[in-house]
């Protein structure tokens, strides 16, 4: 797999895509705070459920939320034994139920974070993502950082590839050795200066083409009629959220 | 009429490393498509960049449209009017799509938005790159990012198109569609290449690089 494969969205079209990227950010921000505030475990249900509906929306390729989904509830799993023992009263083994009872909300309010996420911000390309921050007022450079990053994240990893390549065909096997950390060392060495050397290019590139420090974007997002209705039910919704699990 | 480029007894070279360039002179004129050879080397690319300021030669003079130019400033309305066309296309689309790369220049030239978006349009519509607006620039293969950034440069309407090895690693399909798109433009033209099939096609007069001088 190309690695910055998992950068671009697999995603087939869907209604969600209709939204201003700039609300899903929104949203998405606001929805995890209220995941991390809630406190009762049916509040945290139904929390799940509705990014479980959200996420359904979303249409993503089954595939890929698996391979989030999956290593995050192993990785809880095998927490399992240090949180629900950490409970037990005394020297009797066995599972505590106030132990048992705190990893289930931990499951379910970890699920419905990732879930959320997965659902509101996986779904945009990541182009798209970081021209809403720039639209959001998220500092220009942070976000023109978060864009070159992805742009050249691909060239250095192919450079990389190039330059192990390189060393493998002349039979070296990494190993513990001195021989090792120094063509290890060399390489990071090379990819440095190679990355300097690019950036020089790039910036040449860019004033060739009339840059003078000043950055336009192309594309503006709309907030739309469906975004209005998204957000008169998204608010409520997490208005209600809170007021039904500070009343259990 | 004056010539676009004027360059005479220009030196040059880098800081650490034998002179590049030596008494090299050299005119283009409106009209002309110029074939520049040389083995590798022979500062192809060096010339090309100090014909848009990003090298300055340590002695020499250089007038592009009709002035002297020496400082940064001055370089800026050159690079406006003459497009130069890197070797590499990594190095000349930094923007994640397709579409922002293209746009990049003119908004750089002060055009308005509504300008700029019509202009990249038409711009990939005759590359016959149509398709590829809102695709990420990463995804594209080498040939692709060679046409984009050929358009990125021509959408700004430039006088004279710098072009450095413009056909290497191009296949047919890709080579002949390069060819194409040259044949087509009106602009003034200084082609880099070793490829002489390719720089028949597309040029009608040849110069040498040599020893640091133009022949
Ligand atoms: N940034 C640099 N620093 C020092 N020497 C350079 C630099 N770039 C190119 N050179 C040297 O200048 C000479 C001309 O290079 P170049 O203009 O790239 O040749 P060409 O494009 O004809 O192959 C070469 O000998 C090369 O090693
Ligand atoms: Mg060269």
């Amino acid at each position: 797999m190309n690695l910055t494969d998992s950068l671009n969205n697999h995603y087939p079209a869907s209604v969600l895509d209709r939204l201003d990227p700039r609300l899903r950010l929104l949203a998405a921000l606001l929805l995890i705070t209220v995941i991390i505030l809630l406190q009762s475990r049916p509040a945290l249900a139904t929390v799940l459920g509705g990014a479980i509906v959200m996420a359904v929306a979303a249409r993503p390729p089954l595939t890929v939320t698996l391979t989030r989904i999956i290593p995050l509830n192993v990785m809880l799993a095998l927490f399992f034994p240090f949180i629900a023992l950490a409970h037990v009263q005394g020297l009797q083994f066995g599972v505590s139920a106030k132990g048992l009872h705190l990893f289930i909300d931990i499951v379910l309010r970890a699920n419905a974070l990732l879930i959320t996420a997965l659902a509101l911000v996986g779904s945009l390309d990541i182009p798209v993502l970081g021209h809403a921050l720039v639209h959001l007022r998220v500092p220009r450079r942070l976000a023109h950082l978060l864009l070159f990053t992805i742009r050249y994240l691909e060239v250095m990893h192919r450079e990389f590839m190039a330059l192990s390549r390189a060393a493998r065909v002349r039979n070296f096997h990494p190993g513990a050795n001195r021989h090792t950390y120094r063509t290890l060392a060399a390489m990071v060495g090379q990819l440095l200066l190679r990355s300097l050397d690019r950036a020089e290019r790039i910036l040449k590139a860019m004033k060739c083409r009339g840059y003078n420090g000043q950055f336009h974007l192309l594309r503006h997002f709309s907030f739309r009629a469906c975004d209005a209705v998204f957000a008169l039910c998204f608010v409520p919704g997490c208005v209600l959220l809170i007021v039904f699990d500070r009343m259990l | 009429m004056e010539p676009l480029f004027i360059l005479e007894n220009i030196d040059f070279a880098y800081k650490e490393g034998r002179r590049v360039l030596q008494g090299a002179s050299f005119d283009l004129h409106a009209g002309e498509r110029v074939a520049l050879t040389g083995g590798n080397g022979t500062g192809k690319t060096t010339l090309l960049h100090l014909m848009v300021g990003l090298h300055k030669p340590q002695s020499g003079t250089l007038s592009a449209f009709g002035r002297a130019r020496h400082s940064e400033h001055d370089f800026h309305e050159v690079r406006c009017r003459a497009g130069l066309v890197f070797q590499d296309p990594d190095d000349q689309l930094f923007s994640a799509t397709v579409a922002e790369d293209v746009a990049f220049g003119p908004f750089n030239l002060g055009w308005e938005r509504r300008r700029v978006a019509e202009a990249v349009d038409a711009t990939l519509q005759k590359l016959d790159l149509a398709d590829f607006h809102d695709r990420v620039v990463y995804h594209l293969s080498y040939g692709e990012k060679r046409l984009v950034a050929l358009a990125s440069v021509l959408v700004m309407q430039p006088e004279v198109l710098l072009l450095d090895e413009p056909n290497d690693g191009l296949d047919s399909a890709h080579s002949a569609r390069l060819v194409d798109i040259l044949q087509q433009s009106d602009c003034a033209m200084l082609i880099a290449s070793h490829d002489r099939d390719f720089l028949k096609k597309v040029t009608n007069r040849a110069v040498k690089l040599a020893d640091g001088g133009i022949i």
